[in-house]
Formats: C-alpha cells, sequence, structure tokens
C-alpha cells in the first residue's frame, strides 16, 4: 500500500468513528437519551432527588458504564461484518483480490445517481463527511491454485468503515443484467440511509435493559419499588415491541428503495428485460412475506414504467405518528424510571472505589475488543495487498517488495 | 484428436448447450474457470453478505465439468480405436447414490477390434446428484458425442 493509500485509511477510519460517536453516541432527543444514556439518565435523576456527593460519583461511573456498554453495541454492529469479511478471505485462501476502479463499475454518465443517494443526502444534511469513492471498495477475485470460487456475490458492510465488494468480472462487460442489477441494488443498500436504522435496531433496548437491571440490584427491596420496576419493564417491553415492529416494516422499503436505485444504472434493454421478467429478476427473500414480495415486485415494474417510487409516494409513517411511536413510549418509560430513582436512594461516597475493579476490568476489555476488532482490519488489508498469503497449507507473512494495486485501481 | 484448447472449448459448449439458464447465472469468469479447471474447483457459499447467490448453479456446473472431462478422455480412447468412429459403442450411465458410473466399450469396428471396457466413478453431492439426474447425463453426452461426431465430420471432409 503506498504511503498516501495508508494515510487516507487512517484518516478514514478516524473520520468513521467520529461520525459513529456523532451519530450513535449523543442524544438527540428523549429516546435517544433513554436508549443511549440510560444509566447516566437514573443516575443524574436519583441526584436531583437527593444531592450527595455519592451522587456525583454515581453519575460519573453511570457515564463510564454507559459509554462502555455502547461502544461495545457499537463494535457489536461493525463486527458482523467484519468478521463475515474476514472468513471469506479465509476460505477462499489463495485467490488473488484484484482491486476494480469505480469507473470499471459505474460508467460516467451515472456518476449523478451515486450523488443522489439517500446516504450522501443524509451525511451532507448532517455535515458528516463520506466520499463513496474510497469508503465503497471492488476486489475481482481471481482463483488460486486451490480453486476456490466464491459462490455469489459477495458484499461485506462495515458501518461508516467501508464496504468492501467481492465481485468475479468486471460488471461493464458482458454481465448479465441479473448480476448487474443484483449488484448495484447490494450498491443501493450501502449508499442508502437505512444504515442508521438498522444499527439503531441492533441496538434495540439493550442498554435500557442493563440499567434497569443494575437499578433492581441498587434499589430498596419492597411492593412499591417492585411494582415500579414492573411498571419500568412493562414500558421497556413495549418499546421493544414498537422496535420489532418497525424493523419488520422497514425491511421491504428498504428492499424496494435499492431495487430503485439499481434501475438507474441499467439501459432502456435492460429495463424492458428486468420489466418482463422482474419476478425471476428478484429472488424470494425469505425475511419478507409472500405480499411483501408481490408489492415488491409490483413496485419495481410500476417504478420502471413510470418513475414514481411506492415508497416515496406513501410514507409508511407521519411525522406525528413517528412522535408518538417514538417520544411518546420513550416518554412513559422515562416517567417510570423517574419513579424508581425514588428507591434508589443516595450510594455511599465511597461508590468509585469500591467499583474500581469492575470499572477497570469493564474498561480493559473494551479496549481489548476494540483492538482485536481493528487487527482483523488490518488482517483483511494485508490479506488484499497479498502481504499474508496462503503457504504451505496455512497464511503467513510474505517478505519481499511491497504489491500495492491501489494505485494500478486509482488509474483503472 | 483435440488439442487442450479444443478440449477446453468442447466442455464450455456442452456446458452451455445443456445448462443455459445456470451458464448465464454465474457468468464468463465462473465458467472459464470452471471449465479451466475441468471442474476442479471448490464452491465457498458466502453465507452473510451475499444476497446474489449462484452456489447451486455453480456446483452443477462444476460437477457437470468434471463429469464432461472424464468422459471426454473415455470417448477418446474409443474414437481412437476406431479410427475416429463411434460405431457400436456403448456409454452405459448408472447412478448410485452419491456416484455416478459410466461404462464405456466400444463395439465391433471395421477390423473387428474390440476396445477394453472402461469405467469412470465421477463423486457427486447428492444435491448435485440430484440436479444431474439420468436424463440431463444423457444431454451431456449427447452433446459430447454430437460435437465429436461433427467435428469429425468436419475433418473428413
Amino acid at each position: 500500500m503506498s504511503r498516501n493509500a495508508f494515510f487516507r485509511r487512517i484518516i478514514s477510519i478516524l473520520r468513521a468513528s467520529w461520525a459513529t460517536i456523532w451519530l450513535f453516541g449523543i442524544p438527540k432527543d428523549l429516546w435517544s437519551l433513554l436508549c443511549v444514556w440510560p444509566t447516566l439518565f437514573l443516575a443524574v435523576v436519583c441526584y436531583l432527588r437527593e444531592p450527595s456527593s455519592g451522587g456525583v460519583q454515581l453519575i460519573v461511573l453511570a457515564a463510564i458504564w454507559d459509554v462502555n456498554l455502547g461502544a461495545w453495541l457499537t463494535i457489536s454492529a461493525m463486527k458482523k461484518g467484519r468478521n463475515a469479511l474476514l472468513a471469506m478471505l479465509v476460505s477462499l485462501r489463495d485467490c488473488i483480490y484484484v482491486p476494480i476502479g469505480w469507473s470499471r463499475i459505474v460508467g460516467k454518465h451515472n456518476v449523478d445517481i451515486l450523488e443522489q443517494s439517500s446516504l450522501l443526502e443524509y451525511m451532507r444534511r448532517l455535515g458528516l463527511p463520506y466520499n463513496h469513492g474510497q469508503d465503497v471498495r471492488f476486489f475481482r477475485v481471481e482463483v488460486g491454485h486451490s480453486g476456490m470460487i466464491p459462490g455469489g456475490l459477495g458484499v461485506f458492510t462495515i458501518p461508516f468503515i467501508e464496504t468492501v465488494i467481492l465481485v468475479r468480472e468486471d460488471v461493464l462487460e458482458n454481465a448479465p443484467v441479473e448480476d448487474r442489477f443484483g449488484l448495484y441494488h447490494e450498491l443501493g443498500h450501502t449508499l442508502g440511509d437505512e444504515f442508521a436504522a438498522r444499527s439503531a435496531l441492533h441496538k434495540g433496548v439493550k442498554l435500557p435493559l442493563a440499567a434497569l437491571t443494575l437499578a433492581a440490584v441498587a434499589m430498596q427491596s419492597g411492593a412499591a419499588s417492585f411494582r415500579t420496576l414492573a411498571a419500568c419493564l412493562l414500558a421497556l417491553s413495549l418499546v421493544a415491541l414498537t422496535l420489532r415492529r418497525r424493523s419488520k416494516n422497514s425491511r421491504a422499503r428498504f428492499e424496494m428503495n435499492a431495487d430503485q436505485f439499481a434501475i438507474g444504472f441499467l439501459n432502456d434493454r435492460e429495463k424492458e428485460y428486468v420489466l418482463q421478467n422482474a419476478a425471476l429478476v428478484l429472488p424470494e427473500d425469505e425475511d419478507l412475506s409472500a405480499l411483501e414480495h408481490q408489492t415488491r415486485v409490483a413496485g419495481l415494474r410500476s417504478f420502471i414504467e413510470t418513475g414514481e417510487s411506492l415508497t416515496y409516494t406513501h410514507p409508511g409513517m407521519s411525522p406525528w405518528a413517528f412522535i408518538v411511536e417514538t417520544q411518546l413510549t420513550a416518554l412513559n418509560l422515562g416517567a417510570w424510571m423517574i419513579l424508581l430513582s425514588r428507591f434508589i436512594g443516595a450510594p455511599s461516597p465511597d461508590l468509585l472505589y469500591r467499583f474500581r475493579w469492575l470499572l477497570g476490568a469493564l474498561i480493559v476489555l473494551s479496549v481489548l475488543r476494540y483492538a482485536i476488532h481493528y487487527a482483523k482490519g488490518l488482517l483483511i488489508e494485508l490479506i488484499f495487498i497479498r502481504r499474508v498469503t496462503w503457504q504451505d497449507g496455512r497464511f503467513k507473512l510474505r517478505r519481499g517488495p511491497s504489491w500495492s494495486p491501489y494505485d494500478d485501481a486509482a488509474t483503472a | 484428436m483435440l488439442d487442450e484448447a479444443q478440449e477446453l472449448t468442447l466442455i464450455r459448449s456442452v456446458l452451455v448447450e445443456t445448462f443455459p439458464a445456470e451458464c448465464r447465472r454465474v457468468g464468463n469468469a465462473n465458467l472459464t474457470d470452471i471449465v479451466k479447471l475441468r471442474g476442479r474447483v471448490t464452491v465457498v457459499p458466502i453465507k452473510d453478505g451475499a444476497r446474489l447467490d449462484w452456489t447451486a448453479a455453480l456446483l452443477v456446473l462444476a460437477s457437470s465439468a468434471t463429469f464432461v472431462s472424464q468422459c471426454l478422455n473415455i470417448t477418446r480412447h474409443i474414437f481412437d480405436a476406431n479410427n475416429g468412429r463411434m460405431d457400436g459403442a456403448l456409454i452405459r450411465i448408472e447412478q448410485k447414490n452419491v456416484m455416478s458410473h459410466v461404462h464405456q466399450s466400444g463395439g465391433n469396428g471395421e477390423e473387428g477390434r474390440i476396445v477394453v471396457v472402461n469405467e469412470i466413478e465421477v463423486p457427486l453431492s447428492p444435491e448435485v446428484l440430484d440436479r444431474l439426474g439420468p436424463a440431463v447425463i444423457d444431454k451431456l453426452i449427447a452433446a459430447l458425442t454430437a460435437y465429436l461426431a461433427a467435428r469429425h465430420r468436419e475433418g473428413s471432409n
């Protein structure tokens, strides 16, 4: 890898970290406050109710807890894509990965479509940087001596860090319509704003649940306190059900958005083919019901014929419905948590000292997990630049001159 | 009889003729590698991160390429022994649990020679064996022998 390319990746990792913290670590409404900082919320309410030096320590402890647990869950959301990519590269062993420039994937006349993608619009709206030219990379997989062939198009998205797409040939050269459509469809997912919703849904109610569990340990025992805790858990269950329903409903919309994004890259003849064979081109998706699949097929046909998007003309949720569904449930949960704080009382002044070992272990584990996550990223890079290769039945660090495909890709 | 390039062309054309949908599905690069390696490829399914799955089509093509390549070897012996004729040559295919057996014996040629009976065994996974039923294997063999016969006629002319 050239020095510039290496620094580009370092900068992109820092940028991605900042974007991740901004989006997922800083609450912007009541629900985010309860979801991202639930323990801190509870600790602050406890302090306001009964100010004490132990209460301040509890706030510090809660903040460290929330940051650590939040980082843990964020890495969990990220690691799925990275682990899947690494497992794939290990399985493919001696394959060679030749980077393909964007020009081999997207023709010059289609570049504008990328600029209109919902992810880029989303990031621009938030003032966050995103460069799809660097953050979405394509590799052509060339078969090695052992004859390993990937069984499909591989798309591995690591939110904010990068997306790696493994293809078998340049899609601009003689690739079947199905493959071209499939690739652009996946690109539509990658360059769609759905990642934010998906990441939030992945976190779900894990953090508030952890906070309530801690509160259950700390609160005074009694009938009233247990009733309040039960009410908190009930409110949380309602929130979980709401999130689950939203996750289920959003899947079809995400697929339809990606379909429409893909259509923009096809020529008139290919669009006609997709129109005639929409049911065949769109594979059955096990996460969609039969009705949702039919709607998807109809939506694609309608989009090709009229250019109008069903998902845009009939939005699933009005702004008021969105507020009712998110903030009202959060308000309900928040009210019960405020009531719960009454039973926690003022903590002892040596709280931080008593929890020092737990705190230390938590921080060390989090840092370790973060390091492992990025070490895997480094290993992936080393495989791509052939510094780590399959030799004598195992992966080895290769000595000798570096092979830098990135410069070749830039000129491709 | 056939040089390597011709052999690769033959295997490719037999696959394209017998499995047009699968060949279209997996694209040129996959088909070329399957043919070049005479089917000795291992398909690695992409469990996470894949939406476009070729695995089933690749498995069928890879198994078929191995099968065609081995049939070609034996058919070539029969052709050579019969001076380019398939008169009386018998190709019999039996399918067992996870194997496909092909028995080939040359019949009496003009000079009354008997060609040694050959047998090949192609190990196939059960799911591929289901796809490569007797009818499909017959079609593969028919495409193979038709191609060879056509080439032989061209050579004679």
